[in-house]
């Protein structure tokens, strides 16, 4: 009656193990883990004693019921005898539970662990009573799966990889032993004394097997499925998934959101667009010399997304324009008063009181309580035609259809105390341009390359000011200056164009989706991004990201508008030589670069060094998954293969190696192989392992018998290795026929050969 | 032991070279021959031929009637030789069996008048009879193929073989035959009662004539000489070596037994594994040689203590525990034997 004691107390231990899961739910939780161990050990050991005399399980349960009253007594109230006082704490811990949020505060008169002490305690004598009493050890999982989740429900919170793991040890220690003791209750004394022993081996291997497959799939499993949080082995990413993502002043939260570590799906969009980038949020229209904000908006009640947009401001008719059909998904976790939506954009239908500015076509809350969270919506958005775009802007010619009027004032204004330095730094680095949008294209490429800014999220800052003064400062060529992220480049770049006098507005949204389905994109908190939307007549707003791209950069030039593009160089003052006004678009013509061809993930040149894993969405998900399955297949391929070469290199290696082969075959198959005998007397064990009818492969023995006696004992002979290699496959092809197929899989998969020879070798 | 050659059903016999088969028929034609008169008991048969080849000497060890003298009888006279059978009693003299030097009167010289003992194969019937100081005058002849009477040395033609029977010791008037000229022994078998149908078929052919007196020699001297040769010329690996080594060391050290087997043992042990070797037509010793010529050729050296014996275990199943327990040498001892076999060298 050894095994009963030990089961008990690992029944104990593990048990004791998964209420580790509930150390968020109390601020000292010593308090509660002491007193469930001491509990734990009382119940192991009326545990073993019951079983040990054999007791029913109905008695054991009443004496594990009457024994831990009296030590619950102890452990909480101080005294065997439940009496007023034992329920006074345990009312008082009742009412602390039902006042306090976890972690509860521990101490002498407040806390929670009088409940702890006794759930834990049931959770023991629960175990305890499945595995010893109705030995039903699998079953033990339920109360100890029970502990293990009961605290996700409550904070939240997954418990710690340590403590699963733990617990899973326990599980599996339980399971083993329970095996163990079922089939040493089978009654298989008459075997020779060898009998039991290789009987726990294979139940060892076939543990081993179970365990570390179980094991490897808690692990992958959750990897593989994309639409799952990974939390119990959450590695690299933040602490838990609680927040949400509220975007109501769009600069502030843009800031907060980029900073945080923690990448989290926001949207997904189901779309015929090829590449989904710069999906909008909001338009910021007013610079303050402090921040630059959305300023007045007129929002009639009438402006609801219903259908039909108005027509765009601004464009003209001449320019050829593509529609792509968004179908949005917003996902709990953002909440935002304005609504994404593509710019331009011709036709949108959302449910909800949200209302449009006529002006920057972005979409408010009219309600209160309004926000994006769960929404899904319809819209459709323009892209225009790059080359009609280029043309209509290099023309020169003022006269345009477009019905719109050029924009308010207040899109070129600039606070009088902005440093004189901005507007004479604008005009040196778009001197050499001829007219204004060619002034935007030096601008935005002084920006992405020439001016030598380096992207940086380390200058992403919650607090972060954005007023003039740091702005010269970003603008600045010193040791501090040009480092910053896409919002410091939007607003400068706004800034400078605003001081050329082109209308310049920033806007706030998503850079760009990835890909997680044929159609369907995802942009998650680490693709919002700022950018720059200036005003031409003829061609509207048109959008600018000055934010750099490259290696150390954040926005590929693939999804810069390619019309936005020049090949002017950046001017200065003293360099009136520059080439003059033609604008020379054709070599610069963005002719699909390589790069612009669709692909799912932003390729990882574009996004390498930037620190962050902003691209992320699925994409690490599906890695990991990937990585996770190769895991597998490997961990499941590798004894196979590995044996397989080891037979194939030692068929032909000489007698003696193949010898040991056919042993290692016989091992496999579950054959127990005599080591340290003669070979004749191996191949007499060999043979009561043949079917009676075998006689090629008993000639085979023979024959390799024969050659094995050679080899070891007689003077100078030369082996004959292929008789030899063709003797011990005839043998091994006959033994595994006549193996049972549960053998014969688990001396393919699992080639318990590879285990003994260690255990041989050392 | 099994008598055919082959090993549990594996022949693992593959073309012998001349020689061997040379010694494999004529050792199988003396088979054939002691197994007329002598049926049923291949291995016992076997295990005087192993002898006889191995140039040992042969106790065979049994209760009276079993044809321990017939075997004896038979293995003589199938070899064309000089036989001298010698019927050991308490008043035999030691001059009987070695020779005595007679005063000729009428060449007034001392003549040495040659005892029992000179012959190819000597017949001592119930040895453990005569007198502990007649049985170790046998010693000398056993050991040494010499016999010295009155300062001088009379060698012994080969092949020289004495084939001695004694009943068991517990029976009455047998004097326990010395450690000393049990070691000379280099293997005791028992004959065993037959089968019944071997004992029908004795009945049969036994009560008319005398079986024994149609034997026919089958060969020669001469040409035991020359199988003895070939027998010597089987190769044995440092492996085998090796094992012989282990098993006689294991013997002296196992606590069941108070004496274990001398140095002479494993010499004839393996002088016995080679004969073996050559009569199942192999020119190399293998272990399983070794451990079927471990009873015959170990047992009766051993002595057993007590708590073997009171535990009702016998020499020859401490011996078994042992062959069963002692690793073969495999391929890891067999590499590292060069030592060994420099040594040789």
């Amino acid at each position: 009656m050894r095994f009963p004691a030990a089961i008990s107390f690992a029944a104990a231990l593990t048990a004791w193990c998964a209420t580790f899961a509930w150390t968020p739910l109390t601020r000292e939780s010593w308090r509660y883990l002491s007193s469930v161990l001491a509990l734990a050990v009382v119940v192991a050991v009326v545990g073993a004693l019951l079983r040990w005399r054999r007791a029913p399980w109905i008695v054991a349960a009443l004496v594990q019921l009457v024994v831990g009253v009296g030590a619950l007594g102890v452990a909480i109230a101080g005294s065997p005898v439940p009496g007023p006082a034992l329920w006074e704490e345990m009312r008082r811990a009742g009412s602390d539970a039902a006042t306090y949020l976890a972690p509860v505060p521990s101490g002498d008169g407040v806390g929670i662990h009088p409940i702890l002490i006794v759930c834990g305690w049931g959770v023991v004598v629960l175990t305890d009573l499945l595995v010893g009493s109705g030995r039903r050890a699998p079953w033990a999982g339920l109360p100890i799966l029970a502990a293990l989740s009961a605290p996700v429900g409550l904070t939240d919170d997954a418990p710690a990889w340590w403590v699963f793991l733990g617990v899973a040890a326990g599980y599996l220690l339980l399971l083993f032993l329970a095996e163990q003791e079922r089939l040493a209750g089978w009654g298989r004394t008459f075997a020779g004394p060898e009998e039991p022993a290789r009987l726990s081996e294979s139940v060892r291997v076939t543990t081993l097997g179970i365990a570390s497959g179980a094991v490897a799939l808690a692990v992958v499993a959750p990897l593989a499925i994309p639409t799952l949080d990974l939390e119990v082995f959450d590695v690299g990413r933040g602490t838990g998934s609680g927040e949400e993502i509220r975007l109501r002043n769009p600069m502030v939260d843009l800031r907060r959101d980029l900073s945080r570590g923690e990448d989290v799906p926001l949207l997904r969009i189901v779309t015929d667009d090829p590449q989904p980038h710069h999906l909008r949020i909001s338009a910021l229209t007013r610079f303050n010399g402090e921040e630059w904000s959305s300023g007045d908006r007129s929002v009639p009640r009438s402006n609801l997304p219903d259908g039909e947009m108005p027509p765009l401001a601004g464009v003209d008719s001449s320019i050829a324009r593509t529609s792509y059909r968004y179908d949005v998904a917003v996902t709990d976790d953002f909440r935002s008063r304005w609504l994404p939506t593509q710019a331009p954009i011709s036709g949108i239908e959302a449910p909800g009181d949200w209302r449009f500015d006529e002006t920057t076509m972005d979409f408010i809350a009219g309600e209160d309580d309004l926000d994006t969270a769960g929404m899904r919506y319809v819209m459709t958005g323009v892209r225009f035609d790059a080359e009609d775009v280029r043309a209509r802007l290099t023309d020169g010619s003022e006269d345009s259809d477009a019905g719109t009027p050029a924009p308010s004032a207040e899109l070129t204004q600039l606070p009088p105390s902005l440093d004189p330095y901005v507007r004479q730094l604008a005009r040196e680095v778009t001197g050499s341009a001829s007219d204004d949008f060619e002034r935007a294209a030096v601008l935005q490429r002084w920006f992405r390359s020439d001016g030598g800014f380096t992207y940086s999220d380390e200058a992403i800052d919650a607090n972060l000011q954005i007023g003039t003064d740091q702005l010269v400062a970003f603008l600045r060529d010193d040791k501090e200056g040009r480092i910053g992220y896409c919002e410091q480049f939007a607003a400068a770049m706004a800034v400078m164009a605003r001081s050329l006098d082109i209308p310049a507005r920033v806007a706030v949204g998503f850079l760009a989706a990835t890909r997680i389905g044929v159609n369907t994109w995802e942009y998650s908190a680490h693709d919002l991004h700022a950018w720059v939307e200036l005003y031409f007549p003829g061609a509207g707003w048109v959008l600018f990201d000055p934010t750099p791209g490259g290696n150390r950069g954040r926005v590929p030039s693939r999804l810069v508008p390619s019309y936005t593009r020049t090949s002017t160089p950046i001017g200065s003052p003293s360099d009136p030589a520059a080439p003059s006004a033609s604008p020379a678009p054709a070599p610069q013509r963005p002719t699909p670069a390589p790069s612009a061809s669709p692909r799912p993930v932003p390729s990882t040149a574009d996004s390498a060094g930037s620190g962050q894993d902003r691209d992320s969405g699925p994409a690490p998900a599906l890695l990991a998954a990937l990585l996770g399955s190769a895991l597998l297949v490997v961990g499941a391929l590798t004894p196979r293969g590995f044996r397989r070469r080891r037979r194939a290199a030692r068929l032909h290696a000489g007698t003696d190696a193949a010898w040991e082969e056919l042993a290692d075959t016989c091992v496999d198959l579950g054959h127990p192989w005599p080591r340290e005998r003669s070979p004749r007397e191996t191949a007499r064990t060999i043979s009561t392992w043949l079917p009676d009818g075998s006689t090629p492969a008993r000639a085979a023995l023979g024959t390799l018998v024969a050659e094995v006696e050679r080899a070891r004992y007689a003077n100078a002979h030369p082996a004959d290795v292929r008789a030899v290699a063709d003797a011990v496959t005839v043998i091994s092809d006959e033994l595994s026929d006549s193996a049972t197929a549960g053998a014969r899989r688990r001396a393919i998969w699992l080639p318990r050969s590879l285990l003994a020879r260690r255990r041989a070798d050392d | 032991m099994d008598g055919n050659g082959s090993i549990g059903g594996f022949d693992a016999t593959a073309a012998p070279s001349a020689d061997l088969e040379t010694l494999t028929r004529v050792v199988g034609r003396i088979r054939t021959n002691v197994e007329r008169v002598i049926e049923g008991k291949p291995d016992v048969v076997t295990a005087a031929l192993v002898v006889l080849l191995a140039e040992g000497h042969l106790l065979i060890e049994d209760v009276p009637g079993v044809g321990k003298t017939m075997l004896s009888k038979s293995l003589a006279r199938s070899i064309d030789c000089s036989v001298r059978r010698i019927q050991f009693t308490p008043d035999l003299l030691p001059s009987d069996v070695t020779g005595v030097s007679v005063f000729n009167q009428v060449t007034r010289e001392f003549e040495f008048r040659p005892g029992g003992i000179f012959a190819n194969v000597v017949v001592g019937d119930e040895i453990n009879r005569a007198s502990p100081k007649t049985q170790s005058a046998l010693l000398e002849c056993m050991e040494e193929r010499q016999v010295t009477v009155d300062a001088t040395t009379y060698h012994l033609d080969a092949p020289f073989m004495v084939i001695a029977t004694q009943n068991p010791v517990e029976m009455e008037g047998t004097y326990s035959l010395p450690e000393a000229q049990r070691d000379r022994f280099m293997a005791r078998v028992s004959i065993g009662y037959p089968v019944e149908a071997a004992e029908i078929a004795m009945l049969a052919s036994h009560t008319d004539a005398e079986p024994l007196d149609e034997l026919e020699a089958v060969t020669d001297a001469a040409e035991i000489r020359k199988l003895i040769d070939i027998v010597s010329t089987v190769h044995v690996s440092p492996a085998v070596q090796q094992y012989v080594v282990a098993l006689v060391g294991a013997t002296r050290r196992s606590p069941e037994l108070m004496l274990g087997a001398s140095p002479r043992a494993s010499l004839h042990l393996l002088r016995a594994a080679k004969a073996k070797a050559a009569i199942d037509g192999r020119d190399f010793v293998l272990p399983d040689d070794i451990q079927q010529l471990v009873r015959p050729v170990l047992e009766h050296r051993l002595i057993v203590g007590v708590e073997a014996t009171v535990s009702g275990r016998g020499a020859a199943s401490v011996l078994d525990s042992l062959v069963a327990t002692i690793p073969v040498p495999d391929v890891a001892s067999h590499q590292s034997a060069p030592a060994t076999s420099r040594h040789r060298a």
